[in-house]
Order: C-alpha cells, then sequence, then structure tokens
C-alpha cells in the first residue's frame, strides 16, 4: 500500500515537471494504462481475471468522445460521463459473466469485449462505423494529471477496503469461492459492485485515451490489446498490492516504447508476451512478490 | 440458389470446424484447460504448408500430412509449460495458453510478415457440382479430410486399448493411473494428437482464405464455442456442433450480411457459457 503512494506520489510530482511535448504524451500514455492495470486489479482482488477490459475501455472512449463531439460537452464534462457509461455496461456484462467461475468468467468477459466491437463497427450512425470518429477535443493542459487522480482514487477504494469487512470478504472470494459463500459472504453482489467499480476506472481510463489521441476506431479501442494490456501489466508486477500494477504498466509500457517498438516495429508486442510468460513460469507473484522474498522480507500483501 | 449453395459451403465449412474442435477438445481432455493458442497452431501448420507448396508444389492433403506431425511437436513443450502452472491450475493455465498465443502470433509476424498469403495449387480451381450448385475443389477437400480424421478418431478413441486410455486419462486420471494407465504417456499422447489435427487444419484452411498471423484468434473461439457445446472429448457432439455451427454461420453471412458473422459467433459462445460445462449429447455416454 505504502508503495502505491510512493509511486503516485512520484508519478503527479513527474507530471507537474516541464517536459517535451513528446514526453508529455508519453506520460499521459502510461499513466492512463496504469489507471486501467489498476481498474482492472480490483476485480482480481475478488480472484477474477478479466480477459475483457477493453469493454469497459472501448465503451468509455466512446462515450466520452460523442458526449464531446456530438453531445457539444466539455472535456471536463465528457470524461465522467465517459466513466458512468462504462459503469453502466458492467451491469448486463456482470449479469452474465459473474455467474460463472475462474476460466469462464475470463471467457465470458472476453465475448463481451468482442461484441460490442463488433457493436460500435456496425451502429454506424452513432460511431461513424470502421471509419470511427476524429478531430475530437483534446485534453486540458496536463491531462496526464487526470491520469495521475484516477490512480489516487483507486488507492483511495484500497484504503476503504482495508478499513472495511468489504476487502476481507474480497479476499476470502478470492481464496475459495465455495467457502466464502457457505460462510454467508454474498458474493454476487460484491463481485457486481468490483466489477462496477472496475468497469467505471476502466472507462474513465478510455475516455482519457479518446481525447488523449483525439481519434478513434472500433478495432482500436475495443482491440483485444486493450484486455490483454492490463492483465499483463497488472500480473507482471505483481497483484499482492496496488502498487503491482503502477510498476508493471510502467516498466513495461517505456520498454516496449523506448526500446522495442524503435528496433522490432513489426513484433514488439512480443514484450508482452515474454512478461506474461515469464511471470507466470517463474515468479507467480509478479515483480514486486519476488523483489519481496528476495528482499527476505515477508512483508504483508 | 444463391442459398442452396450457402448453405452447401456452410455445411463444408462446418466439418472443417469439426476438425479445429476435436483437437481443441483433445487437448482440453488431457490439459485440463482450454489451449487459447490453438489457431496459432493451425496457422503455424498453415505456414508450413505453405513452404511446402511453394518450394515443392505440394497440394492441401500432402501438405497436411507433413505439417500435421510437425506441429505435433509442439506437445512436449507445452508438457512442460502446463506442469509449472501455480494454483489455482484452471486459470494460470489458461492464462498460460494465452501468453502462448500471443509469443506464437508475434513469433510468426517477425518471421512471416503480415503479408497475406493463399496456398495455390492446380486442382484448386477447379469445381464440381452438388445438388445442382458449385463447390470449390479447396472447400471439398477440407470437408472430406475433416470428416474422414473424424471418423477415424472416433474409431480410435472408441475402438482400440491406447483410445480408451486416453479417454479413462481425460476422465480420473488419478483413477486411471490405478489401473495401471501409464497417464504421464497418455497427456503427451493427447497433446500430440490435438496439436497434430491443428496441424493438419493448416493447410487446408491455406486453400480456403487468405493466411496471416493473427488469423488464428477466430478459429480458437470457433474450437472453443463448439467444445463448449458438443462436449469434450465427443467426437460425434462436435461433429454434429460443427455441422449446425457451419450451417447457422451461411444462414446468418446470407441473410443479414458478413459484418455480423462475428457478432453472432462471440453471441454464441456467451450464450453457451451460461450453460457451462454442458453439451449437446452429454450424460448418454462417458467422454
Amino acid at each position: 500500500m505504502r508503495a502505491g503512494w510512493v509511486l503516485f506520489g512520484c508519478a503527479a510530482a513527474v507530471a507537474l515537471l516541464p517536459w517535451s511535448p513528446y514526453h508529455l504524451s508519453l506520460l499521459t500514455m502510461v499513466l492512463l494504462l496504469a489507471l486501467l492495470a489498476a481498474s482492472w486489479h480490483l476485480l482480481a482482488l475478488g480472484g477474477q481475471l478479466s480477459f475483457g477490459h477493453a469493454a469497459f475501455f472501448g465503451v468509455g472512449a466512446y462515450a466520452s468522445a460523442l458526449l464531446a463531439s456530438r453531445g457539444g460537452l466539455g472535456v471536463w464534462a465528457a470524461l465522467p460521463g465517459g466513466a458512468i457509461s462504462a459503469a453502466a455496461v458492467a451491469l448486463p456484462v456482470g449479469a452474465l459473466s459473474l455467474h460463472l467461475r475462474g476460466p469462464y468468467f475470463s471467457l465470458a468477459t472476453f465475448a463481451a469485449a468482442e461484441i460490442l466491437r463488433v457493436l460500435a463497427t456496425n451502429w454506424t450512425p452513432l460511431t461513424g462505423g470502421a471509419w470511427g470518429l476524429v478531430g475530437l477535443p483534446p485534453l486540458p493542459a496536463r491531462g496526464s494529471l487526470l491520469a495521475a487522480g484516477g490512480i489516487g482514487a483507486i488507492l483511495l477504494v484500497h484504503v476503504f477496503l482495508g478499513q472495511s469487512r468489504w476487502g476481507l470478504a474480497l479476499a476470502a472470494i478470492r481464496q475459495q469461492q465455495e467457502r466464502a459463500e457457505g460462510l454467508g459472504v454474498p458474493s454476487r453482489p460484491l463481485l457486481l459492485a468490483a466489477l462496477v467499480t472496475s468497469a467505471a476506472f476502466a472507462g474513465f481510463s478510455g475516455a482519457l485515451y479518446a481525447h488523449h489521441v483525439r481519434s478513434l476506431e472500433p478495432a482500436t479501442a475495443f482491440s483485444l490489446l486493450f484486455s490483454i494490456l492490463p492483465l499483463i501489466m497488472a500480473l507482471f508486477g505483481g497483484t499482492a498490492s496496488p502498487a503491482g500494477p503502477l510498476l508493471g504498466a510502467g516498466i513495461l509500457y517505456f520498454l516496449d516504447e523506448l526500446f522495442l517498438q524503435p528496433r522490432f516495429p513489426a513484433a514488439h508486442q512480443l514484450l508482452y508476451a515474454g512478461a506474461i510468460l515469464l511471470v507466470l513460469l517463474t515468479m507467480p507473484e509478479g515483480l514486486l512478490g519476488f523483489a519481496r522474498r528476495r528482499g527476505g522480507r515477508r512483508g504483508a500483501p | 440458389m444463391p442459398l442452396l449453395e450457402a448453405l452447401l459451403a456452410g455445411a463444408a465449412q462446418g466439418l472443417f470446424y469439426g476438425l479445429l474442435a476435436a483437437g481443441f477438445s483433445l487437448t482440453f481432455g488431457v490439459a485440463r484447460t482450454f489451449n487459447l493458442a490453438h489457431g496459432e497452431l493451425v496457422v503455424l501448420g498453415a505456414y508450413a504448408g505453405l513452404w511446402l507448396n511453394a518450394s515443392l508444389g505440394a497440394g492441401p492433403l500432402a501438405a497436411a500430412a507433413v505439417a500435421g506431425p510437425l506441429v505435433a511437436l509442439w506437445a512436449w513443450p507445452a508438457r512442460a509449460l502446463l506442469s509449472r502452472a501455480t494454483p489455482p491450475y484452471e486459470l494460470k493455465a489458461l492464462t498460460l495458453t494465452f501468453g502462448l498465443s500471443l509469443l506464437l502470433q508475434n513469433l510468426m509476424l517477425l518471421f512471416f510478415s503480415a503479408n497475406y498469403r493463399f496456398l495455390r495449387w492446380d486442382a484448386g480451381e477447379a469445381g464440381g457440382r452438388l445438388l445442382g450448385a458449385p463447390v470449390g475443389a479447396a472447400r471439398l477437400t477440407a470437408a472430406a479430410a475433416g470428416a474422414v480424421l473424424l471418423v477415424a478418431l472416433h474409431l480410435f478413441l472408441q475402438r482400440t486399448r491406447p483410445g480408451r486410455a486416453l479417454r479413462a486419462s481425460c476422465q480420473d486420471a488419478r483413477a486411471a493411473a490405478l489401473m495401471g494407465i501409464p497417464v504421464g504417456r497418455m497427456q503427451v499422447l493427447g497433446l500430440a494428437l490435438g496439436g497434430g489435427l491443428a496441424g493438419v487444419a493448416g493447410p487446408l484452411l491455406a486453400g480456403l482464405q487468405y493466411i496471416t498471423p493473427t488469423a488464428g484468434v477466430p478459429l480458437t473461439v470457433v474450437a472453443l464455442t463448439l467444445t463448449i457445446a458438443g462436449g469434450v472429448g465427443r467426437t460425434d457432439g462436435l461433429a454434429l456442433a460443427g455441422l449446425l455451427f457451419g450451417l447457422t454461420e451461411a444462414l446468418v453471412v446470407a441473410l443479414a450480411g458478413p459484418a455480423w458473422r462475428e457478432a453472432w459467433l462471440f453471441g454464441m459462445l456467451l450464450l453457451l457459457l451460461q450453460g457451462r460445462r454442458t453439451g449437446l449429447l452429454r450424460g448418454r455416454r462417458a467422454p
């Protein structure tokens, strides 16, 4: 937890420094991906691995983009609109997936994200179809601070979970759902609350993305990449603490953007494939768990 | 009669889908995980076939006969990888195959580039007529190969001792081990058969559609959906589910347009997941 606040403080401080436009853009991108990874992790606290967070990312992106470009709202009002829309979409997605366990839940979220992608592609009057939307209004100056604010809000959710029975109940569901239910933990409503909260933050991340990139098409906003990245970043950093997803996002994104992409533009995603296999095969608790064990401290998660 | 033509093509495609699902469900049976890299194994087989086609002029059947055993070799690395999955096994193993799929896609991008490739051979241009509707030779070849392999697999699993031992290992590995079945060897056999069937499907697919390194993802989804529908290790259920799937797909494309094909595919997956492990022909006989 403390590491999470330290990372948050560093990110916010770095975001205030004077940077070139290119570096500011990198910073916004890494912070919104860290926000996406941290939102994915909120649901993983209950033991559910989503393979479809692109659904919420994409809905948030499209909702905010449409509110700003066609609804005439300012970006400040459109961004929360994206988060709320994603949370609303999480209700039917949760109804169709949360009664499924383990791999079946993961696959259901994957299917939901792909269905939303097809809808966005074919609902041309609203979304502009496969051509997408262009010329979206930009983020306010220092948009990276908005992403950092989202991360701060997620850390506050963790503080709340750490002090309430909800956090304990989620941990119980993660460890053994049947036993937790037997002890009277209402797993469905709790997981639905976790999914909706997670979706709201993922949607906010998507909304930031829309106004950062300033153009959207279904194939990118709902792409499998935005389902894969949070999963890999969070597992790579480690899921025992909220700092893990932030660290994972920072390390992997900068490695990819600054070293791999310039050298191997065709196959730079090899990094993400390698990272997920490395973590699953050699350090199941992620980078932070690995470092903690190496440091000899058996710190509390 | 364009609708009849579409339905015939759909049925042929359905038999090919059954072949995809047969390999996928065998892998699921022994490895206890959906193999999200199954489509990439098919594409790997397709690239092997394309290479044989370009260098030796091999047709899809000859190429499939070589590509199958080649891709079957994945059984050893796969077993080594999966044995390292930490609990909760099902979720970690699924994520592992997800990572494997991403790795294979990017390696293929690196080696074969993103160019679209197609397997051409002389007979492929020809075609026959069935019930008065034209059917391409490539589609007939894929359908016939799918049907023959499904029947062969069914006979192997039901009538031979190794086949029965394989099914026993899928049902209850511990009990099978107590009966003297070499469960570890059966797992390698199952993975090799699953990979081999994927490899065989590759060159057949290369005659049906353009191949790119990322062409495997929808194939995996089809195989996954059929396995959930048809039941694990149920060759007859998979063949039936494949046929139904191919026919309804053809109907959806013919009536609503190709843009809705994917919506229908993922909708079926989501719908079938609602019933989790139940299959069309479940209950009558153990898998």
